[in-house]
């Protein structure tokens, strides 16, 4: 009795030994006939023997063995007989899904002659494929968030657009700096020169910004986001309807490679979109602290911010002081003179603070910028020796009828990193001349970053 | 020491020796054929080293052993398998089989060594167990379900399933009760004279020493791995050795 | 004060010392042991009928745990890999999964420790107590070998038996996850076998078989040899039973460590 409970056991663990296997063999090869055939690619990384190959999306074989050939990689493959594997069949290396597992998929051709066993089918690099379309659907995941963020502050629902408002608010700032300047005019009488001149400088600086903004002009920044949210919306339908395609683990991507079109767009995009990122990543910042001392006794200051929105042009807003440097987050020697100035001129005792306000533009290894120097107009023209790390620097300006114009000399030496020496003669041209040497730090948006990251 | 002509059981010199112990010390026996022959001695003596050298399960470290006339050292494993077919042993609980009935326990032995059918297994049974008075009811019983005296009976049977020509006890009376002990030396003297025809040695290890001599032909007294008398039952009780006295007197 | 802790360290020493040759002893006269297993096993008489009985119990008779166990592993393992895949959505790997879990380790191992329980342990009891009433004695004066009688029979049917458990259990974990999966979590029942089958080989199942077969050897080889090392009476039989469940268990988890690296290389 007990013996024929023991069979049944033995029985019904065969079984269900046998039915799992059953539903475990979609990719064994051993039932079927198959034909072996071989092919040579450049790259077998992530296939193993056993590692499966599909005809039209569907398993038909395994791979039976990979050699080293020379540079390339010899594969032995084994397919399905009843498969009818023609002379210009293509086989390609592609990869599942999220993991990456490899297949090899194999692309039946429309010749009429039959390859014989042993016989080679012609491998197609893939890769670059693949490759272009992942990197194209991370590119568009990246457009499409900075086009969100865009679409948001260009026309949000509901509200004024911000840049509108950035504008209506900047006239208003403006408005106030004109009655600033009333009142600077008071303060430093005789200056309204100077004023008026930062004025324009303010003016055509926003006039820049609205005619970037423009969508209208052709020119501007805008109308090419413009030209690349259309590109990217047809883009995106496409590409989602493929994707779609892909997810359900049909087709195959050769529907890319066929439709040209597609192919266009995506070019198309991808260089407007290097154009924005390109315009995006190229906004520069450059930071500087000096603090030194003047000859005629006095302690000189300057702080000074340099927005480069591209290599070329840049806007530069500073403070000079003759007091003792203003409390900056950035480490630096602050030397104290401790001697008192004997001697005062009129315009560096009373003003202790001084604007510079300036545009500037750069052409190869000169600079040329113009705007408020030292809360007067003036203009300056820069030479880089970028090789020293030097700047020579000649700066015009507090024009006055009688006196002339305040021409300054600047030499600054880059010491080390971060740390710079600046050597100035003033008044160049006028009799009291004087000559400053100070020492500073001056920072890009890398130092700047390193710096934060140090304190945090 | 007594000897004997053709002996059924002959040790000659044998000794044992268990790392630093010496449990047999160059012993010499003879067991003589058809007779009941006892070995006596304090527990720890030797007793069951001795018993188990005379089956062949120990080998000696010195000495032979001759049982029937065989050199038990010159069997191979399989002959001497075989040759165990003519001891029966009865232990001091009978060990029994304690998953197997009554029946099946004597009935062991000739399944495993006999290619007798079931009936004649069955008959076979019946009739061992009925000789050793084991009543009918109580053939289906298991060993848990019988009594002490009960077991001892159906271990009996089983040792005499195969007809073995050496029956060996091991100290069958030994905590017995008076009734029960009488019982059990009956059953000695009744398997030793029933088989006589066919030839019956019956060798009793024990150390009760009153149950012994009531029916013992020869006694042995073993102390501290030698023998150290061996007598005819009547001259063993006036034995004028020291040791010996002081046994019979407990 | 120095010289307590001195004592104290050199007889703990000692003791770890002693345990450590104990041991080590104790592994050799298994070897020895499972070295005359193999000498009995192919010597007749061949007790065909012991096997079958042998079987019965270990095999038959812990079916229902090896079933109560293997539905509710497979369930639990599935609702519990489930509420991680399907964060990342896959959660249509569950099956595929909890099969390959199931058919590697889960299975084999599971089933093993529960044999060790169960058999591993009556095993030792039955021998022991056998011993403790010179049973065994009975058979070796009858001239039957005891090894032979006792321990061959219930080894090979170990052998035999556990890979079968572990292969039901398999079988009914995997169903146990399907219902759950199906039902419960609400994952796709296409998805759930086409995922089964494009990552799950025949070699795993292969895999847990092998690691079956050891283990049920070795808990055989341990729950006898314990019971024929017994004596000193009932606490002697309760002790070597203990030490027959514990080896087993210990043996079943250190073997599938390794059993795991040797065969993920053959395979």
């Amino acid at each position: 009795m007990n013996e024929f409970k023991v069979g049944l056991l033995a029985l019904a663990t065969l079984a269900a030994i046998v039915f799992m296997s059953f539903k475990i063999t979609s990719n064994q090869s051993g039932f079927g006939q198959y034909v072996t055939y071989r092919t040579i690619v450049k790259d077998a990384s992530g296939i193993f023997p056993k590692t499966p190959i599909k005809v039209a999306g569907i398993a038909a074989g395994r791979i039976t063995s990979i050699e080293l050939q020379g540079n390339t990689a010899l594969i032995t493959f084994e397919i399905l007989k009843q498969i009818q594997v023609t002379k210009n069949s293509k086989l390609r290396i592609k990869s599942v899904g999220f993991l990456g597992d490899k297949y090899i998929e194999i692309y039946v051709g429309d010749s009429t002659e039959m390859l014989a066993k042993l016989d080679f089918i012609d491998s197609e690099e893939s890769a670059g494929i693949e490759t272009l379309v992942k990197d194209a659907s991370e590119v568009l995941v990246d457009v499409k968030s900075i086009v969100k963020s865009l679409k948001e502050s260009i026309s949000p629902d509901g509200q004024v657009s911000p840049i509108k408002q950035i504008l209506a608010d900047l006239s208003e700032v403006m408005a106030n700096t004109k009655e600033a300047t009333e009142v600077l005019k008071r303060v430093t009488a005789g200056n309204e020169q100077k004023i008026n001149a930062l004025m324009d400088n303010l003016e055509s600086f926003s006039y820049d910004l609205a005619y970037q903004m423009d969508k209208a002009n052709p020119d501007s920044t805008m109308s090419d986001i413009k030209e690349v949210l259309s590109n990217t919306k047809k883009l995106t339908a496409d590409l989602n309807e493929i994707v779609a395609d892909v997810k359900r683990g049909k087709g195959t991507v050769g529907k890319l490679l066929v439709e040209d079109e597609i192919a266009d767009q995506v070019k198309a995009t991808l260089s407007s979109v290097q154009k924005i990122v390109g315009k995006a990543d190229a906004i520069r910042t450059e930071l500087s602290a000096f603090t030194g001392v003047n000859t005629l006794g006095g302690a000189e200051n300057e702080l000074a911010l340099r927005i480069f929105p591209s290599p070329e042009r840049f806007y530069h807003l500073g403070l000079t002081t003759t007091e003792i440097g203003p409390d900056t987050e950035t480490i630096t020697e602050t030397t104290t003179s401790g001697t008192t100035v004997v001697q005062n001129k009129k315009e560096r005792q009373k003003d202790t603070f001084k604007f510079n306000i300036q545009v500037g533009r750069r052409v190869q290894d000169f600079g040329f910028r113009g705007g408020l120097i030292e809360s007067s107009g003036g203009l300056a023209l820069d030479y880089y020796l970028q090789n020293f790390g030097t700047r020579f620097s000649l700066e015009g300006f507090d024009y006055k009828k009688d006196k002339g114009a305040n021409l300054r000399f600047i030499t600054e030496l880059q010491l080390w990193n971060v740390l710079y020496g600046r050597a100035s003669l003033d008044d160049m041209a006028r009799k009291e001349r004087s000559a400053t040497v100070q020492a500073g730090l001056r920072f890009n948006d890398e130092d700047l970053k390193g710096l934060i990251g140090f304190f945090f | 020491m007594l000897t004997f002509q053709n002996p059924a059981i002959s040790l000659k010199n044998v000794t044992k020796i268990f790392g630093e112990q010496t449990v047999l010390d160059s012993l010499s026996f003879d067991v003589e054929r058809n007779k009941i022959t006892t070995i006596l001695g304090f527990s720890g003596a030797g007793k069951s080293t001795l018993l188990k050298h005379i089956l062949g399960i120990m080998q000696p470290t010195s000495g032979t052993i001759e049982v029937l006339g065989k050199d038990l050292s010159t069997l191979g494993k399989v002959e001497l398998r075989e040759f165990r077919r003519n001891y029966g042993m009865l232990f001091q609980y009978a060990a029994l089989f304690d998953s197997f009935t009554a029946e099946e326990n004597v009935g062991f032995p000739l399944k495993e060594f006999t290619k007798l059918s079931k009936e004649d297994i069955h008959k076979r049974v019946s009739e061992l167990l009925i000789s050793v008075g084991i009543k009918e009811e109580s053939f289906t019983r298991l060993p848990s379900e019988l009594s002490g005296g009960m077991r001892k009976r159906v271990g009996l049977a089983r040792a005499l399933a195969l007809s073995p020509h050496i029956m060996l006890y091991d100290e069958p009376t030994t905590g017995l009760d008076p009734i029960t002990t009488k019982m059990v030396n009956n059953l000695i003297v009744d398997t030793a004279k029933n088989h006589k025809d066919r030839e019956m040695t019956s060798v009793i290890i024990s150390h009760d020493v009153r149950a012994t001599l009531e029916i013992s032909d020869y006694v042995a007294f073993l102390d501290r791995g030698k023998i150290v008398e061996y007598l005819p039952v009547d001259e063993f009780k006036n034995s004028d050795k020291e040791l010996v006295q002081e046994f019979l007197k407990l | 004060m120095i010289a307590k802790i001195q004592k104290y360290l050199i007889n703990s020493t000692e003791d770890l010392g002693r345990s450590i040759i104990e041991m080590v002893n104790g592994l050799g006269l298994m070897t020895e042991f499972a070295g005359r297993f193999f000498y009995w096993a192919v010597r007749k008489p061949f007790r065909f009928h012991l096997l079958t009985e042998q079987l019965y119990f270990i095999g038959n008779k812990s079916i229902f745990i090896i079933l109560l166990t293997g539905v509710f592993t497979g369930m639990v393992f599935a609702t519990q890999t489930y509420l991680g895949f399907k964060i990342i959505n896959v959660d249509s790997l569950v099956g595929a999964i909890v099969a390959i879990s199931l058919a590697k380790e889960l299975a084999p191992v599971l089933t093993g420790l529960i044999v060790a329980g169960r058999a591993g342990s009556a095993m030792a009891a039955q021998i022991g107590s056998m011993k403790v009433t010179e049973q065994i004695d009975a058979l070796e004066v009858m001239g039957i070998n005891s090894i032979q009688y006792l321990a061959v029979p219930r080894i090979i049917a170990a052998t035999i038996a556990v890979p079968m458990l572990s292969i039901v259990f398999l079988f009914i974990g995997n169903l146990g996850a399907y219902l759950v999966g199906t039902t419960t979590l609400m994952i796709d029942e296409a998805l759930f076998f086409s995922k089964l089958g494009e990552f799950m080989v025949v070699a795993d199942i292969a895999q847990g078989v092998i690691k079956a077969t050891v283990f049920g050897f070795i808990i055989a080889v341990i729950g006898t040899y314990f019971g024929f090392q017994v004596e000193k009476g009932a606490v002697g039989v309760g002790r070597g039973t203990n030490l027959a469940v514990i080896w087993g268990m210990v043996s079943v988890l250190v073997l599938d460590y390794f059993l795991t690296t040797f065969l993920v290389k053959i395979l």
